[in-house]
């Protein structure tokens, strides 16, 4: 008897506690008469054994009182594929946020380079853990209030985000990868990250006797810069999620474009993007008239490459229209 | 083949669940306890594990399909269910609905005999 009473007390552990003494009381008949029922068909008392072997039929203690609860899943069949879908988008998303992160992390140099990793990995663990036990949280809750069945009876296919990449595009355009605009998102706030000052990179070796600093220009280009990568954020989100806002991914592609271009021409009329100093006064003229030459360069490459980069894109916006 | 056979049994199971309900609305027309219920399924080859029958008797209940009492028999408090009028109600819509799918697939699968 004392392995049905442990076997009950289990199963009460768990029952809805308004209805657990019925229920108990319930379940100890049915083993008691299962139990009267195999001995008369013996005709002899069961020992220990079988009587484990009655309750093992009867279900585990979990299985049994989980079947007595209203909610039997935390996220039903219909919610799920909702589910795996936000999941998946969202863990890549922070996944690449935090390879970016990491890479800064390790980059900095500031920290021997697999305590910096490993740093970056328990962050990004962390994050990951903590996004996944967020949105299961939301969808349990959404499940428990039946938000999806409202959903379901009003959406309509009207509503649904064109692809036209899964369309006859696909033949004409260069295939656009499935997770481009979510790494474009994720490096672009893993800049703005790096822009505020969340991590530094030491972009220019420099040795004990020079040091190259932001030249004063960049101080007036905080903001515009900050502008700058919010719009193309903001672009790869809406040409993820509502790629049908052409209007608004044209304006985005121009004004980008337009900042970029902007931006650029204070830079080339600055004259000078960093500042070298140092105590060998011929050494600090010869690295910073080499660095003005090769970064007024670049800023002509980054000009053509944004040119080039606008028309690429409205070019594309323009054949997505069916 | 072991995974067909898995397979096989993963399809049988869910096509057997949509009918206990059934089953157990068909087999309380005249009253019964939860234990000689079961016995009685098993017999007529429908066996369900006791872990799922009692908990479904009682969501049947709280429904309103069912209605339940302890009463004292041969020497042991039993509870008792059997259907309530909105339950012969149900049971009638559910078998008609359970004609109408055995005759669609009957009709569909013919043409395989």
């Amino acid at each position: 008897m004392d392995l049905i009473e442990r076997y009950l007390g289990a199963v009460r552990w768990n029952l809805p506690s308004a209805k657990a003494d019925d229920i108990v009381a319930e379940l100890a008949d049915l083993i008691a008469a299962r139990i009267e029922d195999r001995e008369e068909a013996l005709g002899r008392p069961l020992d220990k054994g079988e009587v484990s072997q009655i309750l093992r039929e009867f279900g585990h203690p979990l299985t049994v009182s989980g079947q007595y609860h209203d909610q039997q899943v935390l996220i039903g069949a219909e919610l799920f594929p909702f589910y795996w879908f936000v999941l998946r988008i969202m863990l890549a998303l922070f996944g690449v946020i935090e390879v970016v992160k990491i890479a800064g992390r390790v980059a900095v140099g500031s920290q021997p380079f697999f305590q910096a990793l490993s740093h970056g990995l328990g962050d990004a663990t962390n994050t990951l853990l903590t996004m996944g036990a967020l949105i299961t949280l939301i969808f349990a809750v959404i499940e428990r209030t039946a938000w999806l069945d409202t959903y379901l009876a009003r959406w309509k296919p009207e509503e649904l985000e064109e692809l036209p990449h899964l369309g006859k595009l696909r033949l004409e355009l260069p295939p656009r990868k499935r997770w481009e605009p979510a790494f474009e998102i994720a490096f672009g706030i893993g800049f703005l990250i790096w822009w505020a000052g969340g991590f530094t990179i030491p972009f220019f070796p420099h040795d004990d006797g020079t040091v190259i600093t932001a030249a004063p220009v960049w101080a007036t280009l905080y903001w515009p810069v900050v502008v700058l990568v919010w719009a193309r954020i903001l672009l790869s989100l809406i040409g993820f999620l509502r790629s049908a806002w052409k209007p608004l991914r044209a304006a985005l592609i121009l004004g980008s474009t337009a900042g970029t271009l902007a931006i650029a021409a204070a830079l080339r009329a600055a004259g000078q993007i960093v500042i070298v100093a140092g105590t060998d006064a011929d050494k600090v003229a010869k690295i910073q008239q080499s660095l003005d030459k090769s970064l007024e360069i670049a800023v002509v490459v980054v000009v053509a490459i944004s040119a080039w980069q606008c028309v690429k894109e409205l070019y594309q916006l323009y054949k997505e229209r069916r | 083949m072991p995974v067909e056979e898995d397979l096989f049994e993963k399809l049988r199971i869910e096509l057997r669940r949509g009918s206990l309900v059934l089953a157990v609305l068909g087999a309380l027309r005249e009253e019964r306890y939860g234990y000689t219920l079961r016995t009685s399924l098993e017999a007529a080859g429908l066996p369900i594990d006791e872990g799922a029958l009692y908990p479904l008797l009682r969501r049947l209940e709280a429904q309103g399909l069912l209605t339940s009492e302890w009463r004292e028999e041969a020497r042991r408090n039993k509870r008792f269910y059997r259907l309530t009028p909105d339950g012969l109600h149900v049971l009638g819509q559910l078998l008609a609905e359970w004609n109408a799918i055995s005759e669609s697939i009957l009709r569909l699968t013919e043409g395989e005999k």
